[in-house]
C-alpha cells in the first residue's frame, strides 16, 4: 500500500514540476555542433573536467600513461568506458544533457536525466562553451532543486574533528565540510546547516579484515550530507572531541558549484584507503573540482593525514577567513567548573559525588537538590551528568534519565543562565601543529651487546606525534605514531681485529608499525584507564637468545595516570606492561617480559618536553626467571615548530642483556 | 611448556585488549545518525518525513542522511493517514531536531538559553531566542514531561507559539 502511495506521490510531484517548468534557454551554438566545439577547445583535457570526473594520470608498467577515475560506481559515468576515457565521457555527457530520458541507476537511487545527475559538469561545460548556464536550467530536476534549496549554501566551512583514541579510525582525526546557509554570524544557527561527510562503508567487524580492507582499499567510500547537528552531537557530545572550524573565502559562483558537485558525488563511490584516499583527501578533491583555482592535494605527501589537509587549506593565501573552536562537552564541563569560586566548587564536588552514588542514594539527592540555589553550580553539574553518562543517556538508561530529570526540573526553577564565556583555546588548533611526517638524524654511542661503539642514527616517521614533540596543535599528552622506522649505521672499526665490523654497518633497529599511548588522567570525576599499545619489530640484545636478531614485537600496557594540579606540566603514570617477541631464532616460540612500568613526563613548555620511563620486568621464557630493568628517556626542545633537538637514552640491566646507549640529534617535521 | 603457557597468556592479554578496543569500535563505527535510525527506514507519513515510528512502540527512528538514495523519503510535504500529520512542516523539522539533540535541548531549556534554543528559534522563525528560552524554562515540566516524545514536545511548543502573547509576537505562526 505504502509503495503505491509512494508511486502516486512521485508521479503527482514530477508532473506538477513538469508543468511548471520554464522553457529551456535557447542555445547559442547548435546542439549538434557543441561536441565539436568542446573537442576543438580540448575540454576533455581541461584540468577542471578531469577534476570533476576525479581522473588521475596513471602509468602502466610498460611506461605508458593513461587516465583513470578514482570513482568506481558506474552511475558516475555516462559513457560505458567513461572511467578510463575522459574524452568519451565528455562526448556522452554533452549529448546526454539534451536527452530527456532518465537513466536507471543502481543502489535503489531514483532515475535521473544526465543533466539532473551532473549539474556541476553541466555548468562547467556550458560556461566554457559560451552558453551562459543558469540555475533555472535545472528547473525540471526536482530532486536536485530540492537538495539545493534545502542546503541554501552561501559559504563553506571545513571542520576538523579532533583526535579520538577510543576508535582506530579516528586516532588521526577527521574532517568534514559544512555548507553554511548564511554568512556565519553569532545569531546564525549553524546547527541547522548541512554537513558533507565522506566515510568508508565498512562491512566487517573482524579487526584483521578491517585493518586489511581499510589499508588496501577493500571498503567503498561514499559521500553523505546531513544536518550539522548530527555531527556535533556525534563528535562534540558523544565522543567528547573538540571541533575546529575553518571558514573559507570562496566566491558565490564557487559555492554554488560546490553544492552542484556534492550533489553529483551522491551518485559516486570510491575505493577507500585509510592512509591515502581517505575522508580528508576526498574532501579536498571535491573542493578542488568545484573551485579549480585551488591547489590543495598537490601540497600533500603521499600519505594523507587529516591535520595535514587542514594545514594545506590554512596555508593557501587568503583562503581561510576565520578559525573557530567548538568545545566538546567535556571541555564545557571543565570550563564551567574552572569559572566557579571556592565555595561554589565545593558545592559542585558534593553534587558530583552524589551523582556518582545516585543508584543507591537517589532519595538523599532529591532531598539535597532543592538546597542548591546557585545556577552556575547546577549548570556545571548538568554538564557533568552529560559528560559522564552520555552513553547511558543515549541508550535511555532509566536511572540516569531519572537522575537528570531531577536536576533539570530543579535547574528550571533557578535564574536564566548567562551565556558561557568563550573558552580561551588556542593551543590545540590543528593548523598550528608541526607537520606529521618526521625524520631525524643523530649521533649516538652504545654499550649494548655487540654494539660497543658509536653510530649514526637515521629515522623516519610517517605520522603523527610523539609524547615529546611540540605539543601545540595536538591534544595534551598524546602519542600516536605510525610507521616509525629507526635505523642505525654503526661505525667501522678497522683497528679492532676482533670486531666483526670492518665497514660501516647499517641496521634497522626498530620498526613501529603503530604505537598509541593514551594518558588520560584518572580522577574521581572521570575514572579513566590509561593504556599503551605497540606493534612492530625490533632488534634483540639478549645474549642468551640472540644478539642482534630482528623479532616481531607487540607491547600492551594498562594503568593509571596522575596529573597533579600543584606542579605545572607534570604527568605521572603507572602501568602493568607486557611485551611479546616472536622470531625465528626463538625456535618457533616466543619470548615474553612482564612487569610494572612507571613514567614521568614533564612539559617544561609546549616546545620542551622530557619523558622518563622505567620498567622492572621478569623474562618469562627463561627457566630461571631472569629479572631485569629497563630505563629510557627522551627529551626534545623545538626552537621552531618544524624542527627540534633531542637527547635520548636507554639503560638496560639484566643478566643476559645489559648496557647503555645515548644519542642526540635533530628532528625535522614536514 | 611453561614458556609457551606464558607466551599464550601475554598473547591473550594483547588480543583481548585489541578485541575490547574492537568491540567498542564496532559499536562506535556506526555513525550516530544510523544508530538513531535503527534498522531500516521508509517513507515518512508527514512533512519532512524525518521521523518514522519503528516496529516497537515508543521507538523513534530518525532518517538524516540526504544522500541521493534516501532523499526521496524526506522530500514530500504530504498528508496521509499516518499519525503526527497535524504537525506542519516547521514542526516536523523541530521534532527531528529535538529527537536528535534531546539531551542538550532539555539542558538548554532548563537553563533558559543555549545554542539548541537558538536553533529552535530559527526553525520557528522567532526573532528573539530569549523569549522562547524563557518560555521553555518556565514551562519546563510541561514540555519535557518524561512521558513526552519529540512529537508531543513539539506539539506543545507549537501550541504555545499560538497562545502565548510574547511568543506570538516574537515568532511566526506555525
Amino acid at each position: 500500500m505504502r509503495f503505491f502511495t509512494t508511486i502516486f506521490i512521485l508521479v503527482t510531484f514530477v508532473c506538477t514540476v513538469a508543468h511548471s517548468r520554464s522553457q529551456p534557454t535557447a542555445l547559442i551554438t547548435p546542439k549538434s555542433a557543441l561536441v565539436d566545439k568542446a573537442l576543438k577547445l580540448q575540454l576533455d583535457r581541461d584540468p577542471t573536467w578531469l577534476r570533476l570526473g576525479h581522473y588521475h594520470k596513471r602509468h602502466t608498467i610498460w611506461g605508458g600513461v593513461y587516465w583513470q577515475s578514482d570513482e568506481v560506481d558506474s552511475d558516475f559515468f555516462v559513457a560505458p568506458a567513461g572511467r578510463e576515457n575522459p574524452k568519451a565521457e565528455l562526448i556522452a555527457t554533452l549529448r546526454g544533457f539534451f536527452n530527456p530520458q532518465k537513466r536507471h541507476l543502481s543502489h535503489s537511487r531514483p532515475a535521473e536525466t544526465v543533466k539532473c545527475e551532473f549539474p556541476a559538469r553541466y555548468f562547467f561545460l556550458m560556461s566554457r562553451l559560451g552558453e551562459r548556464p543558469h540555475e533555472s536550467d535545472f528547473s525540471e530536476c526536482a530532486d536536485y532543486v530540492l537538495f539545493r534549496d534545502r542546503v541554501r549554501a552561501r559559504s563553506v566551512t571545513v571542520v576538523f574533528s579532533s583526535y579520538y583514541m577510543g576508535n582506530p579510525e579516528s586516532v588521526f582525526g577527521h574532517t568534514l565540510m559544512r555548507l553554511n546557509q548564511a554568512d556565519p554570524s553569532p545569531e546564525h544557527s549553524e546547527l541547522l546547516d548541512y554537513g558533507v561527510n565522506y566515510a568508508a562503508q565498512t562491512t566487517t567487524a573482524n579487526p584483521f579484515l578491517y585493518a586489511w580492507d581499510g589499508l588496501f582499499g577493500g571498503f567503498r567510500g561514499e559521500f553523505a550530507s546531513m544536518h550539522y547537528y548530527f555531527k556535533v552531537r556525534e563528535y562534540n557530545d558523544f565522543d567528547s572531541r573538540d571541533l575546529w572550524e575553518y571558514d573559507l573565502n570562496l566566491t558565490p559562483a564557487e559555492v554554488a558549484q560546490i553544492v552542484r558537485h556534492v550533489w553529483e558525488l551522491g551518485f559516486a563511490s570510491f575505493r577507500y584507503f585509510y592512509l591515502t584516499s581517505n575522508c580528508s583527501y576526498q574532501l579536498l578533491t571535491a573542493l578542488e573540482a568545484a573551485a579549480p583555482r585551488l591547489q590543495l592535494t598537490s601540497q600533500l605527501p603521499f600519505w594523507v593525514i587529516p591535520a595535514d589537509t587542514i594545514r594545506a587549506v590554512y596555508n593557501t593565501p587568503g583562503l581561510v577567513t576565520k578559525v573557530r573552536f567548538r568545545p566538546s562537552l567535556l571541555r564545557q564541563y571543565q570550563w564551567r567548573s574552572a569559572l566557579l569560586n571556592t565555595n561554589e566548587r565545593s558545592q559542585l564536588r558534593r553534587l558530583t559525588t552524589e551523582i556518582r552514588k545516585h543508584e543507591r542514594h537517589l532519595a538523599r539527592l532529591q532531598k539535597y537538590l532543592p538546597s542548591v540555589k546557585d545556577p552556575n553550580v547546577m549548570d556545571a553539574a548538568l554538564d557533568y551528568i552529560d559528560a559522564r553518562f552520555g552513553k547511558k543517556l543515549f541508550h535511555k538508561d532509566a536511572t540516569v534519565s531519572d537522575l537528570k530529570q531531577e536536576f533539570l526540573v530543579a535547574r528550571s526553577q533557578l535564574a536564566i543562565a548567562q551565556p558561557l564565556p568563550k573558552i580561551p583555546e588556542a593551543n590545540s588548533a590543528p593548523h598550528l601543529g608541526h607537520g606529521t611526517f618526521r625524520w631525524s638524524i643523530g649521533r649516538g654511542a652504545s654499550t649494548l651487546p655487540s654494539t660497543h661503539d658509536g653510530y649514526t642514527n637515521l629515522s623516519v616517521r610517517f605520522a603523527l606525534h610523539s609524547e615529546v614533540d611540540p605539543t601545540i596543535g595536538y591534544p595534551p599528552r598524546s602519542d600516536v605514531e605510525f610507521m616509525h622506522i629507526i635505523g642505525n649505521i654503526y661505525d667501522a672499526q678497522p683497528h679492532a681485529s676482533a670486531s666483526p665490523r670492518q665497514n660501516p654497518d647499517p641496521e634497522i633497529e626498530e620498526v613501529r608499525l603503530i604505537e598509541v599511548q593514551n594518558l588520560t588522567p584518572y580522577n574521581t570525576d572521570f575514572p579513566h584507564w590509561s593504556w599503551k599499545f605497540r606493534v612492530g619489530g625490533e632488534q634483540t640484545h639478549d645474549t642468551e637468545l640472540c644478539v642482534r636478531c630482528f623479532s616481531g614485537v607487540t607491547e600492551s600496557a594498562a594503568g593509571l595516570t596522575w596529573v597533579p594540579d600543584s606542579i605545572s606540566g607534570l604527568t605521572v603514570f603507572v602501568m602493568f606492561d607486557g611485551q611479546l617477541n616472536v622470531g625465528e631464532f626463538l625456535g618457533g616460540s616466543a619470548s615474553a617480559q612482564v612487569g610494572p612500568l612507571m613514567g614521568i613526563r614533564q612539559e617544561w613548555s609546549p616546545r620542551f618536553v622530557t619523558e622518563f620511563e622505567g620498567l622492572r620486568f621478569v623474562e618469562l621464557h627463561s627457566e630461571d626467571k631472569i629479572l631485569g630493568s629497563r630505563f629510557k628517556f627522551d627529551t626534545e626542545y623545538s626552537p621552531h615548530h618544524n624542527f627540534g633537538l633531542y637527547v635520548s637514552g636507554l639503560w638496560i640491566d639484566s643478566p643476559t642483556a645489559g648496557g647503555q646507549a645515548i644519542e642526540a640529534g635533530l628532528r625535522l617535521f614536514r | 611448556m611453561r614458556k609457551s603457557l606464558y607466551a599464550l597468556l601475554i598473547l591473550g592479554v594483547g588480543m583481548s585488549a585489541m578485541a575490547q578496543n574492537e568491540q567498542r569500535h564496532h559499536h562506535r563505527r556506526k555513525p550516530l545518525e544510523q544508530m538513531v535510525t535503527g534498522q531500516g527506514y521508509g517513507l515518512a507519513g508527514c512533512g519532512l518525513g524525518s521521523i518514522v515510528f519503528g516496529p516497537q512502540p515508543g521507538m523513534v527512528q530518525v532518517v538524516a542522511a540526504t544522500t541521493n538514495g534516501t532523499f526521496y523519503s524526506q522530500s514530500f510535504g504530504i498528508t496521509s493517514g499516518t499519525s503526527n500529520c497535524d504537525i506542519p512542516r516547521m514542526g516536523q523539522q523541530a521534532a527531528e531536531f529535538i529527537q536528535v539533540n534531546k539531551e542538550i535541548v532539555m539542558k538548554d531549556a532548563a537553563r533558559g538559553n543555549g545554542e539548541t534554543i537558538n536553533a529552535l528559534a530559527d526553525i520557528f522563525g522567532c526573532s528573539d531566542a530569549n523569549v522562547l528560552g524563557a518560555d521553555m524554562q518556565k514551562h519546563f515540566s510541561t514540555y519535557f514531561n518524561p512521558k513526552n516524545n519529540s512529537y508531543e514536545i513539539t506539539r506543545r511548543l507549537l501550541k504555545s507559539l499560538k497562545t502565548d502573547a510574547a511568543l506570538k509576537a516574537s515568532c511566526k505562526s506555525a
